[in-house]
C-alpha cells in the first residue's frame, strides 16, 4: 500500500480543496434550504389563518408545501453531510484502531458514495419525466421534476463529499483520518 | 434463494454495513437496492426515485423541520433559563430540588423541542453549573439531566413519534395524545427516583435553598415562563382540542416561539443562522434515514420475509403480549449501540405485520417502544444523551455517569410496566379525542 498511499499522500491538498469545494456546496444548499423553511412556515401558516380566521381554504397552499419540504429535505441532507449529521453506528473504534478503521472507512465511503450517486442519477432519470407523466401536484399541477433534480443534486453533492473524504482518507493512511466519524 | 433467504441475506449484509460505520440510511439504501435488484431488477429505479421523492415530499413529514425550527428557536431565545427557574422556585426546598427543577424544566422544553438531545444539551448549559455549585453529587447531576433529556423522544412533539407514525401509517396526532400522559408519568417517576437517591444519600444533594421561596418570587418566575407554557398549551391544547392537526400545531409553534424570540431581542443575523443550521441539520439526520428505511421496507415487502414471520409467529401460539415482550427485550438489547431512530425504522417495519397480526394496538405499541428507545438513550456504551452531557461536563467520568443514570433507568422500566398494565395511559387521550380505538 505505500506506493499507493504515496501517490494519494501527494494529491492531498488536491483533495482537500475538493472537499473544501463539496462543502462550500453544502452551504450553498443550507442558503436555499433555509429559503425554504421560511417558505414552509410561511405557507402552512397562512393556511391556518385563511382557514380558522377567513373561512376560507388556500387550495394551493399544499401543493406549495410539499414542494417547500422537498426543497427543505434536500437541502437537509446535502448540508446534514457536510455537519457529519448523518447518523451511524460507531462501535467499531471502540475495538479496532486507525489500523483496522483506515481499511473499514475507505469501503464504507466508497459504498456510501455509490449508493448516494446511484439514488441521485434514479431521481435525475426518473423525474425528468415530469408532467407527461402525471408527475404534478394534485392541486395546482406544480411539476415535481425540479423538486426531483433539486433531491437528486443533493445526493449528488452528498456522493461527491464521500469521494473527496474517501480520496482524502487514502492520503492520510497512516495518519489521522481529518474525517473520523464522530461519537 | 427464497425471498425470506434474500431477506436474511440482506439483514446480514445491513449489519455488516452498520459495523464498518456506512450511515444508517445510506446501508438500509444499499441493501434495499441490492435486494430489489435480485429480486425485480426493472424495480429499482422506480422504487429509488419514487421512494426519495415520496419522502422528501410527504406532508405529514413538514411537522418535523417546524417542529426543529422551534425548538431550535426556544434554545436561542434563552426561554429555557426562565422554565428552570420557575421549576426551582417552586421545587426549592426539597432535597434535591436542582436535580428535580432540571427534570421538570426538560419535561417541559420537551414539549417545545421534541427532540432529546437538544433538551438534555440545553437543560444541562443551564442547570448543571447550578447543581456543581451547590456541591450536588456528580452522578446524580449528570444523570438526571441525562434522563430528562430522554423525555423528548416521548413527550409531544416528539421526533420519535412522528418516525414512527410516517413507518407504520398511524395517526401522528393520535400518537402525540398517546405520548402525553406516560410523559407525565415518566417525570413523576423521574422526580420519584430522585426524591429515593437523596433519601438514601442526602450528601449527594446538600439543600440549595434554606427558606421557603417567597410566593411572589414564584408568581414572578412562573410569569416570566408564559411564553413556553403558552406556546406548549396553544400547540399541544390545539391538538387535543381538535383545532389543529399536527402539522398546522407545528406551524404554530414555530411562528409563536419566533414571535416570542423577537419578542425577548434574541434574533440577530447570528442566531437565525444558527437556528437554521441546526434545524437542516436535525431534519437531514432524519430524512436520510427515512429515505433508506422506505427503501429497505419496499426491499422487504417483495421479500415476504414479514408474512412468513408472522405465520410462524403464529403457528408457535405466541400471544400478543409475548410478542410484544420479546420486542422489547431485543429493543432494550439494541438500544446498548444502535440510535434510537436506526432501530425504530430499521425493526418496526419487520414486526409491525407480525405484532398487528397478533391484534396489537400500534398506537399503544408506539408509546412502548419510544420508551424503549429511550432506555437506549443513557443506557451504556453509546448512550447517546450521556454523551452530549459529557461534553457539558467534560471533566467528570463517563463511568460517573453511567452509575448516575441507574435509578432513571429502573423508573423507565416501572414506567414500561404500568403502560404495559394499564394500556390506558396510553390510549386514553387519543380514545377522548378521535373517538374509537384504532
Amino acid at each position: 500500500m505505500t506506493d499507493r498511499s504515496g501517490f494519494f499522500e501527494r494529491r492531498r491538498g488536491g483533495f482537500e480543496r475538493a472537499e473544501s469545494l463539496c462543502g462550500r456546496a453544502a452551504g450553498a444548499f443550507a442558503v436555499v434550504g433555509g429559503i425554504a423553511l421560511a417558505v414552509l412556515l410561511g405557507v402552512t401558516v397562512a393556511e391556518v389563518f385563511w382557514r380558522y380566521v377567513l373561512n376560507d381554504s388556500l387550495l394551493w397552499a399544499e401543493d406549495l408545501s410539499t414542494m417547500s419540504l422537498a426543497v427543505v429535505a434536500a437541502a437537509a441532507i446535502a448540508y446534514g453531510a457536510r455537519e457529519g449529521s448523518h447518523v451511524c453506528v460507531n462501535l467499531i473504534a471502540r475495538v479496532a484502531g486507525r489500523r483496522v478503521t483506515r481499511f473499514t472507512d475507505a469501503l464504507a465511503r466508497l459504498l456510501a458514495a455509490a449508493a448516494a450517486f446511484a439514488a441521485a442519477c434514479a431521481l435525475f432519470v426518473h423525474g425528468s419525466c415530469g408532467p407527461s407523466c402525471g408527475a404534478v401536484t394534485p392541486t395546482v399541477s406544480i411539476s415535481h421534476t425540479p423538486f426531483y433534480y433539486a433531491l437528486g443534486a443533493a445526493l449528488a453533492a452528498y456522493a461527491a463529499l464521500l469521494a473527496s473524504q474517501l480520496l482524502l482518507g487514502l492520503a492520510t493512511w497512516n495518519g489521522e483520518d481529518p474525517n473520523e466519524p464522530a461519537d | 434463494m427464497d425471498g425470506s433467504g434474500i431477506a436474511l441475506v440482506g439483514f446480514l449484509a445491513l449489519l455488516a454495513l452498520l459495523v464498518i460505520r456506512v450511515p444508517v440510511g445510506l446501508a438500509m439504501l444499499i441493501v434495499g437496492v441490492a435486494g430489489i435488484a435480485a429480486i425485480r431488477p426493472g424495480a429499482v429505479v422506480p422504487v429509488l426515485a419514487g421512494e426519495g421523492f415520496a419522502v422528501a415530499s410527504r406532508y405529514s413529514l413538514t411537522i418535523l423541520p417546524l417542529f426543529m425550527l422551534m425548538g431550535n428557536l426556544a434554545v436561542i431565545s434563552g426561554m429555557s433559563h426562565d422554565l428552570y427557574h420557575a421549576a426551582h422556585s417552586w421545587l426549592g426546598r426539597l432535597r434535591g430540588s436542582l436535580a428535580s427543577a432540571s427534570i421538570v424544566a426538560c419535561a417541559g422544553f420537551s414539549a417545545l423541542s421534541g427532540s432529546s438531545l437538544a433538551a438534555a444539551l440545553t437543560m444541562g448549559r443551564v442547570s448543571l453549573p447550578e447543581m456543581r455549585r451547590y456541591g450536588y453529587d456528580d452522578s446524580l447531576a449528570t444523570g438526571a439531566i441525562a434522563a430528562g433529556g430522554t423525555l423528548g423522544f416521548l413527550i409531544p412533539p416528539s421526533a420519535g413519534l412522528v418516525i414512527y407514525g410516517i413507518i407504520t401509517e398511524q395517526s401522528i396526532g393520535r400518537l402525540f395524545m398517546a405520548g402525553l400522559l406516560p410523559g407525565l408519568l415518566l417525570t413523576l417517576l423521574f422526580l420519584l427516583a430522585v426524591g429515593i437517591v437523596v433519601r438514601r444519600d442526602p450528601g449527594k444533594a446538600p439543600r440549595a435553598v434554606r427558606t421557603p421561596v417567597p410566593w411572589r418570587d414564584r408568581l414572578v418566575a412562573t410569569a416570566r415562563a408564559t411564553w413556553i407554557l403558552g406556546i406548549v398549551v396553544v400547540t399541544i391544547g390545539g391538538i387535543y382540542a381538535g383545532v389543529f392537526t399536527a402539522v398546522e400545531a407545528a406551524a404554530v409553534g414555530a411562528l409563536l416561539t419566533l414571535v416570542a424570540a423577537a419578542a425577548r431581542r434574541a434574533l440577530n443575523r447570528g442566531a437565525v443562522t444558527e437556528v437554521v443550521r441546526a434545524t437542516l441539520k436535525a431534519s437531514g439526520t432524519a430524512f436520510l434515514v427515512l429515505f433508506g428505511a422506505f427503501v429497505f421496507k419496499v426491499f422487504l415487502g417483495l421479500t415476504g420475509i414479514a408474512l412468513v414471520a408472522a405465520e410462524w409467529v403464529g403457528s408457535q401460539g405466541f400471544s400478543g403480549a409475548q410478542a410484544v415482550l420479546l420486542v422489547l427485550v431485543v429493543f432494550i438489547v439494541l438500544g446498548t449501540f444502535l440510535d434510537g431512530f436506526a432501530m425504530l425504522v430499521l425493526t418496526v417495519p419487520l414486526v409491525q405485520p407480525i405484532l398487528e397480526s397478533l391484534g396489537v394496538d400500534m398506537i399503544w405499541f408506539g408509546v412502548m417502544i419510544v420508551i424503549t428507545i429511550e432506555m437506549g438513550l443513557i443506557s451504556p456504551p453509546v448512550g447517546l444523551n450521556i454523551f452530549v452531557v459529557k461534553g457539558v461536563a467534560p471533566d467528570v467520568p463517563i463511568a460517573t455517569m453511567f452509575r448516575g443514570i441507574v435509578p432513571f433507568w429502573l423508573a423507565m422500566i416501572v414506567a414500561l410496566i404500568l403502560v404495559a398494565l394499564l394500556p390506558g395511559l396510553a390510549t386514553l387521550l387519543p380514545n377522548a379525542m378521535f373517538g374509537g380505538g384504532g
